[in-house]
């Protein structure tokens, strides 16, 4: 359930996490993972074809750095940056939403019954 | 930012058919995978139990590739399928050419010969020797009329087919080769061996059957070079199709046993 959630979500939750510092792949499922408590378990490979598609629209760079081993690092761009701003504002709508559909009080019966 | 042996790698890939970005996503995992084995072990696991954990994370290699784009996915079926029907049909312009040729050997009424009995209205017999003088009779005069339909529709079936074949290469050598995926590859290889050996089957067994019943009867044999060339050339088209599917196969087991 929360993996199905997760999937729709996840090109902002990694634009989240990039606008906290640049990272490569695995350092960016770690960082995912260890922020949710371990609550999205998504696999891995997931993030890349993501990751791609974010690049492809502007909203993330990258290179390749040598540290031993080759990465390619993500960074968030200026684009990116107001991309998680429009969608994080909608999720907070949403999930305000969501909260206060199910806080709302029980429903009363009208007079005449249905 | 890429560099001239990223464009190199990439141009490489492209030739090897999986596409200019894949090799990106092959080196990414690669360095993933390494860095998930390596950070596994310093949690204690042995080398080999760190592989495997670090693969079970990333995920089942047809998720990651579904995930890759679904956008480009259907553009790769799209390419495929293009790829099919263009061939299909320059094997219909090929049953043409065996066509052209049975005629040329056997004559008309052997190609397109009408089944014994069949008779024309006069009027239509007159339309037939209109476009036929010298055939002599209304028979061969609509054997010849079919034999010419058969035959240019055919050619100009396969001449169709090329122009697609065309338009396809030329869209690859632009735009570069769009990857198939696994399972699309294996479903239009599936449909094509599957399509092409039931019409060759039914076509080759229905003018063999002809042939034989035309024989015993004591009749002359008319109108089954149609069957026999169309069920020929699509057997040996199904026959390449299993062949490139047998060989599919046996490179996902190879792939599969050498992965293991």
């Amino acid at each position: 359930m929360a993996d199905d959630r997760l999937r729709g979500n996840l090109e902002m939750l990694i634009l989240a996490t990039l606008s906290r510092g640049s990272a490569h792949g695995y350092a960016l499922a770690e960082a995912l993972r260890a922020a949710s408590g371990g609550e999205f378990d998504v696999p891995e490979g997931s993030l890349y074809p993501a990751l791609h598609r974010l690049e492809r629209s502007g909203a993330v760079a990258s290179e390749w750095v040598h540290d031993g081993r080759r990465r390619r690092i993500y960074a968030i761009t200026t684009a990116g940056a107001a991309q998680l701003s429009r969608e994080t504002g909608a999720w907070r709508r949403f999930a305000d939403g969501v909260a206060s559909t199910l806080a709302a009080p029980q429903i009363r019966p009208s007079a005449q019954g249905v | 930012m890429t560099d001239a042996i990223d464009r190199y790698v990439a141009q490489l890939a492209d030739r090897l058919g999986a596409g200019q970005d894949a090799w990106r996503l092959l080196a990414e995992t690669d360095g993933h995978l390494r860095d998930a084995q390596a950070a596994l072990q310093v949690q204690g696991k042995e080398p080999e139990e760190a592989a495997e954990l670090a693969v079970r994370r990333f995920g089942d290699p047809a998720v990651v590739a579904k995930a890759r784009s679904p956008r480009r996915r259907a553009a790769g079926l799209f390419s495929g399928a293009w790829l099919v029907v263009s061939l299909g049909l320059v094997v219909i312009g090929l049953s043409g050419l065996v066509s052209w040729a049975l005629e040329a050997i056997f004559g008309p009424a052997f190609l397109a010969g009408d089944i014994n009995g069949v008779t024309y209205t006069s009027a239509r017999c007159a339309d037939f020797l209109g476009f036929f003088p010298q055939a002599g009779s209304c028979a061969a005069a609509a054997a010849m009329h079919h034999s010419d339909e058969i035959v240019s529709e055919r050619i100009m079936a396969g001449i169709l087919g090329l122009l697609l074949l065309l338009v396809w290469l030329l869209v690859r050598w632009i735009r570069g080769a769009v990857p198939i995926a696994r399972e699309d590859r294996r479903m239009l290889l599936v449909a094509s061996a599957v399509a092409f050996l039931g019409v060759g089957l039914v076509g080759f067994g229905w003018g063999a059957l002809s042939i034989l019943l035309d024989v015993t009867r004591g009749l002359a044999v008319a109108g089954v070079g149609v069957r026999l060339s169309d069920g020929a050339i699509a057997l040996a088209a199904g026959v390449v199709a299993l062949i490139l599917l047998a060989r599919f196969a046996h490179r996902g087991v190879a792939v599969t046993a050498a992965g293991s």
